[in-house]
């Protein structure tokens, strides 16, 4: 939007810069901005591979330890659209029982969708939500040690949700500044 | 000789009726405000849903309380999409004088996906373009362009090669592109004016 109405302004310039000099075919033309052409924008296509988003970005990063038996989940809120990458491993201990899963929102729980599951010890993926509400995962340690599963994600999240089994809201961060190259 | 009775007992049976449904409905109610509503909407107007453990039922989503299928693999054309190895983290900064350009694209495998956010401290014109494996710069595809000050999004590459952008400062100042990056690629690779490029190999997402 803000890219378009910036080109059809710059157009807008050299047009009523161009008609000018017709009128007044002695006076210098005034240096350009730049020596090229007026940039062409052009919009993302729907449905194309790059969807743009207006917003956010975050990252996270945890590390959740479960004693044998326990159970936890941790869901990041996604409108939909909304795209994030992510990567999970455990770090201390055996395999893990998990499901990917959502709770959509504004629908009752019978809504919810199970994406993935299986026993595993790690998992990584790329995940564009169908719908808003709370996206992610189940584990529970199926074995007789701790372990420790670390997440980490980045995208267009607003913030994470661990229930354990009481849902605790966890603050997701901006991504650290970029060093100069 | 009989009494015709017909009349009063129609309305009388149709007073039960009546009565019937109202009495059948606020017990609906009831049920719906106290019960289902905290158990399958999280909503608690009452209190009750709470007292009665049914909003846990809610909050545990679909994990819990509800026997999962031991194995469920992702459908290929679904919302998740998984990926061999971990995600990787990158981020640049590219300071560009008046009129100078950069390019800066990810090798990512067909259907490899990233996620990124650049800001730049004074409008730039933009290209995010590709570069496909074996074709080089004459298959390139442009997906985006336009003159900004930022830029965010995903983008999943449908073949392999090098995807990124092309920056140029429009300014007359000195202008600094921030860009941060992360996703299934194995290397971010720099393409300067003069045609020389610079390779930086990425690491593993840690955590911070």
């Amino acid at each position: 939007m803000t890219t378009r109405s910036i080109a059809i302004g710059m157009a807008a310039v050299l047009i009523s810069s161009g008609v000018a000099a017709q009128q007044k075919p002695a006076a210098p033309p005034p240096p350009p901005a730049s020596p090229t052409v007026v940039y062409k924008p052009q919009a993302a296509r729907r449905g194309g591979p790059l969807t743009p988003r207006t917003a956010g970005y975050k990252v996270d990063a945890i590390d959740l330890t479960l004693i044998p038996g326990q159970t936890v989940e941790y869901k990041f809120r996604l409108d939909r659209g909304a795209t994030m990458v992510y990567s999970w491993k455990v770090v201390e201990g055996a395999n893990v029982k998990y499901d990917f899963h959502t709770v959509p929102d504004g629908k009752p729980i019978s809504a919810s969708e199970r994406m993935e599951a299986a026993e595993k010890n790690q998992a990584h993926g790329v995940y564009v939500a169908p719908y808003a509400g709370l996206h992610g995962w189940w584990w529970e340690n199926s074995s007789n040690d701790i372990a420790t599963i670390r997440i980490n994600a980045s995208g267009f999240f607003t913030e994470a949700v661990m229930f354990a089994p009481e849902p605790t809201e966890m603050e997701v961060q901006d991504p650290p500044p970029p060093p100069e190259f | 000789m009989t009494p015709d009775v017909s009349a009063p007992r129609a309305a009388t049976e149709g007073r039960a009726l009546g009565t019937a449904t109202l009495v059948a409905l606020v017990v609906a109610a009831i049920v719906l405000v106290l019960a289902v509503l905290p158990a399958e909407y999280g909503v608690d107007p009452t209190g009750a849903g709470e007292a009665l453990g049914l909003t846990a039922l809610y909050q545990a989503g679909a994990g819990l309380g509800d026997p999962a299928p031991a194995v469920i693999t992702a459908d290929p054309a679904g919302p998740l999409v998984p990926q061999r190895a971990d995600y990787k983290v990158d981020a640049m900064a590219f300071t560009l004088a008046p009129n100078q350009s950069i390019e800066y694209k990810y090798e990512l495998a067909e259907g490899a996906a990233m996620v990124y956010t650049w800001k730049a401290t004074g409008e730039v014109d933009f290209d995010f373009h590709t570069e496909p494996a074996g074709k080089g710069a004459a298959g390139s595809e442009s997906f985006e362009k336009g003159t900004a000050t930022a830029g965010r999004g995903s983008y999943r590459a449908r073949y392999p090669g090098i995807h990124g952008w092309y920056w140029r400062n429009t300014t007359r100042d000195e202008v600094t592109v921030n860009l941060v990056t992360s996703g299934f690629y194995t290397e971010g690779r720099q393409i300067r004016e003069d045609g020389t490029t610079r390779s930086k190999y990425l690491d593993d997402v840690t955590i911070p």
